[in-house]
């Protein structure tokens, strides 16, 4: 096995230690760090999702992957800033008002950020106002999630007051949660709907023009 | 027709995958939903009587839905030390926003707003566009990295629970016919994770798991003391215990099998054997795609399962009714995300039938909501899931 396809069981297996430990090495050995990123930890994080999809993995061993993921990253950010590369693209997330479930929204920020995009997490029970200014403050896609019905129609507040606010242009909306449809995403006037943590990588994606 | 079966013997026949003279029907519901129908009915709470214990107003709205269910929990009897209490608290009662039943709930109220409930799991009140519900805010076991450190967190001792008061409580609840009336013990794994947080729990399991493994363990022993002891008290007056534990998403186990079988069933065979050392009905519920586990909780002796989330993979009703109909009783089935909140009547009312007709079939269906009925949904989407004339199609078809 190749130090890369180390690297990439290592994330896979949800092994930090290793995976901190074999990226350390293929520093040491001259790796392009942006090889690194792409060929092992993102790759790495593909499979994951890919046999999260399959019922293979579950959400513990999605988080101790991404745990991974996030340990490397630590070290290679700095390298693939210093190199001028950029992430996929930036999303800002967020739990709409009144709804404090982020189980969902933390698996999704996981993918993303396995995906390469940069991922502004707002956190949960999020005011109108916050979304607003992730739109202003550069993110290309303001993503939000619901897991009440009772608070899935503070999404469409918060997409009228992008219009009000002179921001809706500026960014792509996505969408999810338990009682989200793609119909309630065209009824409301979001770009994209996704119903779990992967399809949200392919959205992304799509919103974005970049190809997947 | 109606009179010549008490509502008890209703569900028993059901439970006994029989069909009864119509299908029996719990209620389960949020603040706004009862206060909706408060106004509407107007109910007569002086002739159900007062007591400390449950809410006579919403016993009689019970009574006016023909609702054959009831509940005793342990929250409404608890009597913890004075010292077991955060400074400045006050106990309230009555106020949980959770509270889907008539009854009481323990809990005490922080000068700062928060509120702190038995086990120490720590809530606030996050209002949304038509009414509010509490949730999780902050987690007491966050930061233990060993079992050390969990051994000097003060979980609550069995002493903490008065049950003496509860023969007598369900004596008034059955004061002019017997209901169906179960036990309901709490979860496991669901406080467990509450008490640590969601994420670091679900990374414990798999990366230390010594520090869920006793967290859960320590909770079923006060689950397990609680249980034997109410039925010591009251076991001849009860029918089920009930519990229960959310394992799964809308599309999969939140967990595998595998985790699953090694963490949460030995918690939840304890508390079932317990049960069936009383020869009680067990009922359990776990939202979201649960078909997986199935097999595993029939086995275990699980007798009746909640909620039946129709919309969750692997849980139509058509399919559960085929392959595990004849060794579990179904409760829940009506949707609380599309139907109830955004149905019209008529798709309430054929949302019913359906149930009734495929889940029903020769008995081994209890009707009710797939979670507590939530505030965006319209009174008269209530009143069409309880028409009694609906729950008799069945018996007459």
């Amino acid at each position: 096995m190749s130090l890369l396809e180390e690297i990439r069981q290592a994330v896979i297996d949800g092994d930090a230690k290793a995976t901190v430990k074999k990226v350390e090495e293929g520093l040491a050995a001259e790796l392009d760090p942006n090889i690194i990123l792409n060929d092992a930890l993102i790759s790495g994080m593909q499979e994951v999702g890919r046999l999260f999809e399959e019922g293979e993995y579950f959400v513990p061993e999605m988080l101790i992957a991404a745990r991974a993921m996030t340990a490397a990253l630590k070290i290679l950010r700095p390298l693939l800033a210093a190199q001028g590369v950029q992430a996929l693209g930036k999303i800002a997330i967020g739990t709409v008002q009144g709804d404090l479930h982020d189980i969902g929204k933390s698996l999704v920020i996981m993918m993303l950020e396995g995906a390469g995009f940069e991922v502004v997490d707002l956190g949960i029970d999020v005011p109108v106002e916050r979304f607003i200014e992730a739109a202003r403050s550069g993110a290309q896609i303001v993503a939000m999630s619901a897991l009440l019905t009772t608070t899935m129609t503070n999404m469409k507040t918060v997409i009228d007051a992008m219009q009000t606010e002179n921001v809706r242009d500026q960014v792509q909306v996505l969408i999810g949660g338990a009682p989200i449809t793609q119909g309630y995403a065209d009824e409301i006037g979001a770009d994209g709907y996704a119903p779990d943590a992967t399809s949200a990588v392919r959205v992304a994606r799509q919103l974005l023009g970049k190809a997947g | 027709m109606s009179n010549s079966i008490t509502p008890r013997e209703r569900v028993l026949t059901a439970f006994s995958h029989h069909q009864p003279d119509r299908c029996p029907v719990d209620f389960l519901a949020t603040n706004e939903v009862w206060d909706k129908l408060l106004v509407h009915f107007q109910p007569d709470a002086a002739a159900v009587g007062q007591s400390d214990y449950f809410d006579p107003r919403r016993e009689a709205i019970l009574r006016l839905l023909d609702v054959d269910c009831r509940v005793v929990s342990y929250d409404m009897f608890c009597n913890p030390p004075d010292d077991a209490l955060e400074p400045g608290a006050t106990i309230e009662w009555w106020d949980v926003l959770s509270r889907s039943t008539p009854c009481r709930m323990w809990r005490q109220k922080l000068p700062d707003g928060t509120m702190r409930e038995i086990f120490g799991r720590q809530m606030r009140i996050v209002r949304n566009p038509t009414g509010a519900y509490e949730e999780n805010c902050g987690y007491p076991l966050a930061n233990a990295t060993t079992v050390d450190e969990l051994k000097s967190y003060r979980f609550p001792d069995p002493d903490w629970w008065d049950y003496t008061p509860l023969p007598a409580v369900i004596d008034h609840l059955n004061r002019e016919q017997p209901y169906h009336i179960r036990f309901r013990i709490g979860s496991v794994f669901e406080v467990a994770w509450q008490l640590r947080g969601m994420s670091s729990f679900l990374t414990d399991m798999a990366m230390e798991p010594d520090i869920p493994k006793y967290i859960m363990e320590r909770l079923t022993d006060i689950y397990v003391e609680n249980t034997r002891r109410v039925l010591e008290i009251a076991g001849d007056k009860l029918d089920a215990v009930y519990f229960y534990d959310d394992v799964a998403s809308q599309k999969s186990l939140l967990i595998s099998r595998g985790m699953w079988g090694e963490f949460i069933r030995p918690c939840h065979e304890r508390i079932i054997d317990v049960a069936k050392q009383y020869n009680k009905t067990v009922i359990y519920h776990s939202d979201g795609a649960l078909r997986p586990l199935l097999p595993d909780l029939i086995a275990m002796g699980v007798d009746v399962l909640n909620p039946v989330q129709a919309d969750a993979k692997g849980m139509e009703p058509v399919g559960l009714k085929a392959d595990f109909g004849d060794q579990l009783v179904f409760h829940g089935g009506i949707d609380i995300i599309r139907t109830l909140p955004k149905g019209t009547v008529d798709e309430v009312r054929s949302e019913v039938s359906e149930r009734i007709r495929v889940l029903g079939q020769d008995g081994g269906y209890l009707l009710c909501s797939s979670h507590h009925i939530q505030s965006d949904t319209p009174l008269e989407n209530v009143l069409a899931m309880y028409d009694l004339a609906l729950r008799a199609a069945r018996a007459e078809a």
